[in-house]
Order: structure tokens, then C-alpha cells, then sequence
């Protein structure tokens, strides 16, 4: 029974590879290309670390992030606390630690929230054209001419402050990104021979879209995602520094660099580790992005 | 309360309203300052364009050159290093740097003035156009504009640092197109120096992508000032903006972003006329 499942599973996996030669070899040269490129293994250490110590944060620290010890407020960078501890001394290494949890939580939800809502409608409205492609267009246009920051603060403003709330606030601000990004892609794709083909035999317009059109956006969306991922986060963090996001327990480094804000004359340590970490993680993505987007556009090449 | 706010009214009467009192320039009153929202924002909209408009000359001087080094250079120190500059640019928490710098220039070294538009101990020139710089020139009062530039430095440069990574990694991948061109070549070939091929042929044609995003920059300036006025106590509309958030000031809200909306608009408008400069083959009309 096991057996025959993994002979099965091999041969659709060998006649996978052949169906798909082309594009794994197109995949493999563009690894090659970006294993050169030093600053984009770089943004691939930093990510890769910024998500391990997301994933492992309870065992990095023994401390608990919202734990407070009022007896040692504000005390300065030491032995036991490298980054020292906050105001209601919480030990900011373990703060900064578990925010990277919030980061990344809101980076991967908001991407995938508009990144699929964007993906879909500007395909949809690519393929099919005329007046629902003017519709859908024309709303994206409008969301683009509203400058996103503020959108965010007066959507946040309005629903409430939470860390959901950012959440959809950053979401309904980013996916005209990606509707423009898919529709452009759309338009030059379905004009190629093997839409054509497809649709002579017989295929439905859903089929087309999701199967064969689809497809053939998602590296760009992948590098846009990649590169808005950092401003994703910046956008998060300015909004808790603003105080519309995460509430303040939430170990959220917006909120942190808000909170030594009023202590940065002389107790430093409290704003500067949070803005230090939430740099390295943005620049990770930014540095990948930037490669991503050198390697796989061919007119850079 | 419900009738002065006109909400007894039908939905669609109220929009009407709404549209014919915005035509008008009347915004409302804010229920925060207890004031015409439009004279908040007169008065506060002037101190937002000096500071990006600030930020915006900084990011323009260096981005542009920092570009062409590295479009020069490809592939070579200069190039990396631009690179690594710029897209620290981008991923620096404006909020942050802000802090930071302000921690470092004015309470360790003291070389910078406290944040706010002029030191404290001065009196605000008359007010005549609303720009603090222009306004004291007039007054005849070189002393409160420089003591006025001095404090934009630092959020002028905390602010414009973002936009001038974007503009050089422009200008560079704009001049790398340019400049494999065949009109290069033949220039090049017909023996002029490097540094004429490069100005006079090759940065005319790559400033066209560049100009775009100078003035879809200069939209996210006026959104970067929100934070970075927050920051250095600048009186703008972005401490505006956040204070009517706080206080849930809607009718403040909804009336600056649709100000920074049509100053974004306009500046996109300008590109494009701009455009037309640039590039004789455009032609409007």
C-alpha cells in the first residue's frame, strides 16, 4: 500500500518535471544568478535569522516579555540584560525577541490578504476586460490617489485600536499594488499563443484564468511581495509608534520605540534595540527583494 | 445636535452638501480646535511644504549624483556601497532615526538645535505667505531664518533619506538603460569625453524615470512628515492629522487627507507636464 503510494507519487513527480523542464531550469539559473549576488544572500541570512528567532523565541530567552519588575525600571544594558530593561523593567531582549513574532505576524497576514484579494481581481479584470476591468481599475485608482500612511491611520482610527485592525488597515491600503502588478502581467500573457491554444480546446474562462494565466504573474508577485514586505512592517510599526496599533502589552517594536520615546535623552537602550532589529529585519527582505528583482528582470540581466 | 450637523437629513442630501460646502472651501468645524478646519490647515499646510519640499531638494542633490556613481561604476565598489546606502534608506524606520539622531546631534553633541520650527527665546514673524522662511525674510529678520534653517536640517534629512535611495537606485538603473543605447556608442566613438557622454548625452534621457519619481516622491514626503513632524515638534499638518486621529476628529481627518490626496494629484500633474520638457517627442494636445 505505502509502497505503491511512493512509486505513484515518484511517477507523477518525474512526469512533473518533464512538463515543467522549461520553467525549472529557468528557476534553477535564476538561483544560480542569485547565489552570486552577495547582498542578496545577505537579506536571505537576515530573514532567515529574523524567522528562526520568530519561531524559537521562548526558548532564546528566560525572561517573560511582559513580565514586570518595577524594582528595576529603566536600569541600563548589563550582563544578565543585554539590552536592559524599559520603563516597567521588562527586559527589552525578550521584548525584542517576541516582537519579531508581531512582525512577521503582520507581514505574512497582510501580504496574504492583499496580495490574493489584488492578484485575483487584476487578473480577473486583465483577462476579461470592458467594463469590469474599468470598474475594478478605476477603484484601485482611487485607493493609489489617497496617500497609504494616513489611510491606514484613519481606517485604524475608525475600527479601533488592535493589532487585527492594523492589520486590515495596511491590508485594504495594499493590494492596489498588486491588482495593477497582475492586470499588467495579464494583458501581455493573454495574448501569447498558448492561451490560445488552451481556449480553441474548449477550456473555460475560470480554467483559463486560474490555471494558465495565473501562474504566469506569480514571480512578480512574489518579488513585489518580497520587496513590500519592509514597508509592510515599517508601516506597522509607525502606526504603533503613532498608537493606533498593537495595544501596549503586545511587545510590538512600534510601540517599544514609542515608549522610550520620552526616556531617549539619557536611557537610550529602551528605543534604540527595538529600531535596530525591526532595521535588520526590513533590510533582509529589502536586500532579497532587490536581488529577486535584479535576476529575474530580464532587461537587467 | 443632529439637526445642526445636518445627519435629519436624507443620505444622499447630506453627500450633496457635503461636495457643495467642500467647493466652497468650507471643511467644517474641527470639534479639537473648535475652529474652520480650513484655517488650521492654512495655517499649518505651509510648514509641511517647507519641510518636504527641504527634504526633497536634500534627497534630489544627493540621489541623483549617488545614482550616476554607481551607474558609472557598475558592479564596482562605488555601485555596492550606493547600493548598501540606499537600501539602508529604505528599510530605516524614519520614526526611529528620527530619535536616534535627534539623541545624538542635539543632547550628546549639541550641535543641532532642540526639535520645533525656531528656538523658543524668538517670536514668529508676521504672518504674510505662512512660510516661516519667506515670512521672515520679508520681515527683515536674517536672525529667525537661519535660526528656522538650522532646525530643519535634521528633520529635513531624517525625512528626505528615504526618497533619496529610491531616486538614485532610479537614476541608476535609468542611466544603465541609457547608456547602452547605439547614440552612445556613436557619441562615444566620435571621441567625446566621458564626462560629456555622460551629462550631455546619456543623464538627459535617464532623468525622464527619474523626474517620475521625484514627483510620486514628493507624495510620500508630505505622508513621512506625519511621523517625522510627530517627532520634532514640527507644526504641520501631520501632528495635525495624528492629534484629530486621537481626539477621533473626523471631519479634521478626512478633510487633510483629502489635502495631501490633491497635493499628490498635482504633483503628478506637474510630472507629467514636466514631461513634455524633457522629452520633445511628447507632445500634449
Amino acid at each position: 500500500m505505502g509502497v505503491e503510494n511512493v512509486e505513484s507519487f515518484l511517477k507523477w513527480l518525474s512526469r512533473w518535471k518533464t512538463e515543467h523542464e522549461a520553467m525549472l531550469e529557468d528557476f534553477k539559473y535564476s538561483l544560480h544568478l542569485l547565489r552570486r549576488s552577495p547582498l542578496s544572500m545577505v537579506g536571505l541570512i537576515l530573514i532567515s535569522a529574523f524567522v528562526l528567532i520568530a519561531v524559537f523565541a521562548p526558548l532564546l530567552t528566560k525572561y517573560d516579555p511582559i513580565e514586570q519588575d518595577l524594582q528595576s525600571r529603566l536600569q541600563p544594558p548589563c550582563w544578565d540584560n543585554p539590552f536592559g530593561r524599559d520603563q516597567l523593567g521588562r527586559d527589552i531582549l525578550s521584548r525584542v525577541i517576541y516582537g519579531s513574532r508581531i512582525s512577521l505576524r503582520i507581514g505574512i497576514t497582510v501580504i496574504a490578504i492583499a496580495a490574493t484579494t489584488g492578484t485575483v481581481l487584476g487578473v480577473v479584470a486583465g483577462y476579461l476586460g470592458g467594463i469590469i476591468d474599468e470598474i475594478v481599475m478605476r477603484i484601485t485608482d482611487m485607493f493609489l490617489a489617497f496617500p497609504s500612511l494616513i489611510l491606514a491611520m484613519a481606517i485604524s482610527a475608525a475600527l479601533g485600536r488592535s493589532l487585527d485592525n492594523t492589520v486590515i488597515a495596511i491590508g485594504i491600503v495594499a493590494w492596489p499594488t498588486y491588482a495593477r502588478l497582475a492586470r499588467s502581467q495579464t494583458l501581455s500573457v493573454k495574448e501569447e499563443q498558448f492561451v490560445e491554444a488552451v481556449r480553441s480546446l474548449g477550456a473555460s474562462r475560470k480554467r483559463i484564468i486560474f490555471s494558465h494565466i495565473l501562474p504566469q504573474c506569480l514571480p512578480s508577485i512574489i518579488i513585489q511581495a518580497t520587496l513590500s514586505m519592509g514597508g509592510i512592517m515599517l508601516t506597522a510599526a509607525g502606526l504603533g509608534f503613532i498608537g493606533f496599533g498593537a495595544e501596549p502589552p503586545i511587545p510590538e517594536w512600534g510601540v517599544m520605540i514609542s515608549d522610550g520615546r520620552n526616556f531617549i535623552m539619557r536611557e537610550w537602550w529602551v528605543s534604540t534595540f527595538p529600531g535596530l532589529a525591526m532595521l535588520f529585519a526590513v533590510l533582509g527582505f529589502n536586500l532579497l527583494g532587490d536581488g529577486l528583482r535584479d535576476v529575474l528582470d530580464p532587461r537587467l540581466r | 445636535m443632529r439637526h445642526e450637523w445636518g445627519l435629519d437629513r436624507p443620505l444622499h442630501e447630506q453627500y450633496l452638501n457635503y461636495i457643495w460646502n467642500l467647493l466652497h472651501g468650507n471643511l467644517g468645524k474641527s470639534i479639537r480646535t473648535n475652529r474652520p478646519i480650513i484655517l488650521d490647515l492654512r495655517e499649518r499646510f505651509p510648514d509641511t511644504i517647507e519641510l518636504s519640499t527641504a527634504s526633497l531638494i536634500i534627497a534630489v542633490c544627493v540621489g541623483i549624483p549617488l545614482g550616476i556613481v554607481s551607474a558609472c561604476r557598475k558592479d564596482k565598489l562605488p555601485d555596492h556601497v550606493s547600493r548598501v546606502f540606499s537600501l539602508f534608506g529604505i528599510s530605516l524606520p524614519v520614526f526611529w532615526s528620527g530619535l536616534i539622531l535627534l539623541m545624538i546631534f542635539y543632547y550628546r553633541l549639541n550641535w543641532l538645535p532642540s526639535p520645533g520650527p525656531y528656538s523658543t527665546y524668538l517670536r514668529p514673524p508676521p504672518a504674510v505667505t505662512g512660510f516661516i522662511s519667506i515670512d521672515s525674510l520679508i520681515a527683515g529678520d536674517v536672525g529667525l531664518f537661519l535660526n528656522h534653517l538650522k532646525h530643519m536640517i535634521l528633520p529635513a534629512f531624517v525625512l528626505g533619506f528615504s526618497s533619496m535611495a529610491s531616486i538614485a537606485r532610479m537614476t541608476r538603473s535609468s542611466m544603465l538603460e541609457v547608456l547602452r543605447q547605439d547614440y552612445i556608442k556613436a557619441a562615444r566613438s566620435k571621441g567625446l569625453k566621458e564626462r560629456a557622454v555622460v551629462f550631455k548625452h546619456a543623464l538627459r534621457n535617464a532623468m525622464i524615470p527619474t523626474v517620475t519619481i521625484i514627483g510620486l516622491n514628493y507624495g510620500s514626503l508630505l505622508e513621512g512628515a506625519v511621523l517625522t513632524e510627530t517627532i520634532f515638534a514640527w507644526p504641520g499638518i501631520g501632528t495635525y492629522v495624528t492629534g484629530a486621529i486621537l481626539y477621533l476628529d473626523f471631519q479634521a481627518v478626512m478633510s487633510t487627507t483629502l489635502l495631501i490626496a490633491l497635493t499628490y494629484s498635482l504633483c503628478n500633474l506637474i510630472v507629467d507636464i514636466l514631461y513634455a520638457f524633457l522629452d520633445p517627442r511628447i507632445k500634449y494636445g
